[in-house]
């Protein structure tokens, strides 16, 4: 299961991270993508392994 | 971060590259004007403008000069003849962020940044010569605000930040918060790079006033960098390069931490923004747009790969979903080790020379790792930010020249 | 090579794992990958000058961190390109007292190959550990 799966589309190009991905986060992380651009950067995501990018990206 | 109540500044949510940023230039000529010399052009814009690892500038300064650029920004270059006046209300905080204070940084940052001044770096650094194709003029009414008006006009684009000095301001920091975080403010962070201090403490404060240096020294940088353009441009086509036309669209600061007032839950509060690979888009009106673009909102400025292509864009009043934020470039979708793998930049070279685009870099290893198919399609970047509402397309951009850091 | 470049970690930036069969070894081996982001030919790297590095730190792995920082620094200060030659390492109630002689030459781009220019070391998933008999560093740079 990739990272994709736990993203919730909030809009044509808003999706959310939520809380529970990972420990530590404070906040949802939100990216704002075409559908075809969230699956290619959370593809790149699936081989990160820190929790801390994501705050940053969003 | 609400620094209200207690909010954090966060040197890793800045980037080490303080105000790494991008500063477009128009002309009047048009891509059949520079064709014939393209080459001419890109090969003395590589000798004026160094580029690769840990290059020096032509500048010479003494240290003590150099803690004057820190604090001045692109004022200081202006005043010594590096560039115009008009340059100045041009560029993100007037090219000087007030509140810069030289007193706050180490030594050590200011000899990696006093012979650093106009050049422009390595990795995604790069400076473009581009081309506005009428087919690609998305907004008409917009470009011509921008001076955008010929069909395939000529336009300079270029990318770089603060260099080893605002490196250096931001390791320094980095090392002081890790230090006082959790002793001093009970603050606990999973990943040390996101290490942070209240904004309202000493050290929260000092790294702002240092930080304020890097996004200064980048102002300068770039400024200085515009200089040696329009000297290069006046050189090839012996004319001046007030002749040329060559005016500044605008300059934005990438990677920046800001003092912002957004409304947040129908409350307006007082909230660092950290802006890391992000550009600030401030719809029209915002009193923080400069005063000739106030009307119809700030430029955004956002480069493609070398390959494809970049975009000027304007901010919106619906950007204040993001806090008027918006990107700052396409984007990687594969490393740097990865992509060298796949291309060799020799090959490269010779195939966007048979594509129309010259290049020169100072690494062929280097060239390799920014190929176009290493990076998001530009397009569909902006077309999310377009449909998200954040930021609007005015004209994309087609690069016929580039110099690669 | 003690080291290798990780292709999937860093993608803007450039990550890499280097071994050591003790500290000396280790920290020789980050240098030379670290300097490698930057110049492909280490061999032609000419040892001309030579610059002594004296630190010390109560964490091993920041004390790798302040000896890449220095390498870092004379890159940008002096333009200098430097290897390690000798490196001593010794604990002492606490701390760790590193003593390294570095020789090298300024970068001259006709005879170099360079690749990115290194901005800073992260702390991104940055690490020093002992593993068996082998010591192990992963650091990710920020290009």
């Amino acid at each position: 299961m990739g990272i994709i799966d736990k993203v919730r589309k909030v809009s044509e190009t808003v999706w959310e991270i939520p809380v529970t991905y990972k420990e530590g986060m404070r906040a949802p992380a939100r990216i704002i993508a075409t559908e075809k651009l969230v699956r290619e950067i959370t593809a790149v995501m699936d081989f990160q392994s820190a929790a801390s990018r994501q705050w940053m990206w969003a | 971060m609400d620094v209200g109540v207690g909010g954090v500044i966060s040197p890793g949510g800045i980037g080490f590259d303080i105000n790494c940023g991008m500063r477009l230039v128009i002309t009047n000529l048009t891509s059949d004007d520079v064709r014939p010399y393209l080459k001419e052009i890109v090969d003395l814009l590589f000798q004026r403008v160094p580029a690769g690892v840990g290059s020096h500038g032509f500048l010479k300064i003494s240290r003590q000069e150099f803690r004057e650029v820190v604090e001045q920004g692109a004022r200081w270059c202006v005043e010594h003849d590096y560039g115009w006046e008009e340059d100045l209300e041009l560029t993100e905080e007037s090219g000087c962020i007030s509140g810069a204070d030289a007193a706050k940084i180490s030594e050590r940052a200011i000899d990696r940044g006093y012979n650093q001044i106009g050049t422009l770096g390595g990795g995604n650094h790069y400076l473009e010569v581009q081309v506005a194709r009428p087919e690609d003029v998305r907004d008409k009414e917009l470009a011509a605000k921008f001076g955008i008006t010929i069909p395939n006009q000529i336009v300079v684009m270029f990318h770089c930040g603060s260099r080893g000095f605002g490196h250096q301001v931001a390791t320094d920091y980095l090392q002081i918060f890790l230090k006082v975080m959790e002793s001093k403010y009970g603050i606990k962070v999973l990943d040390r790079e996101l290490a942070c201090a209240p904004f309202e403490s000493p050290e929260g404060r000092d790294y702002f006033a240092a930080m304020k240096c890097g996004l200064n020294m980048s102002f300068a940088n770039r400024q200085v960098i515009l200089h040696r353009i329009r000297e290069v441009f006046s050189e090839v086509f012996g004319r001046s390069a007030e002749d040329l036309g060559m005016r500044m669209i605008y300059d934005v600061a990438h990677n920046t931490a800001k003092l912002e007032k957004h409304t947040v839950d129908g409350k307006e509060k007082r909230l660092l923004v950290h802006r890391k690979g992000a550009t600030r888009a401030f719809g029209p009106g915002q009193e923080e747009v400069a005063a000739p673009y106030r009307d119809i909102g700030q430029p955004v400025i956002i480069g493609g790969s070398m390959e494809t292509g970049s975009y000027l864009l304007v901010g919106t009043s619906s950007g204040d979903q993001t806090f008027f934020s918006t990107a700052h470039g396409s984007g990687r979708t594969m490393s740097r080790t990865k992509a060298r793998k796949l291309w060799h930049g020799k090959q490269l070279q010779r195939d966007l020379e048979a594509r129309g685009i010259y290049i020169r870099s100072t690494s062929w290893a280097g060239l390799a790792e920014e190929a176009g198919a290493a990076y998001k399609d530009i397009d569909e970047v902006i077309e999310a930010t377009e449909l998200a509402g954040i930021s609007k397309p005015v004209v994309r951009f087609t690069p016929i020249g580039n110099v690669k850091g | 090579m003690p080291y290798k470049f990780l292709d999937e970690i860093g993608i803007a930036d450039i990550a890499f794992e280097a071994t050591g069969r003790d500290l000396p070894e280790l920290f020789t081996a980050v240098a030379d990958a670290t300097l490698n982001v930057m110049i492909e030919n280490l061999d032609a790297i000419e040892a001309h000058e030579t610059r002594r590095i004296e630190l010390k730190n109560d964490a091993i792995d920041m004390l790798l961190f302040d000896f890449l920082q220095e390498l870092i620094y004379f890159k940008d200060a002096e333009r200098l390109l430097l290897r390690v030659r000798e490196v001593q390492i010794d604990e002492k109630d606490g701390n760790y007292f590193l003593d390294a002689t570095t020789k090298g030459e300024p970068l001259d781009a006709t005879r170099h190959e360079q690749r990115a220019d290194v901005k800073a070391v992260t702390l991104h998933d940055f690490y020093v550990k002992k593993i068996d008999d082998a010591w192990k560093a992963s650091v990710l740079l920020d290009i």
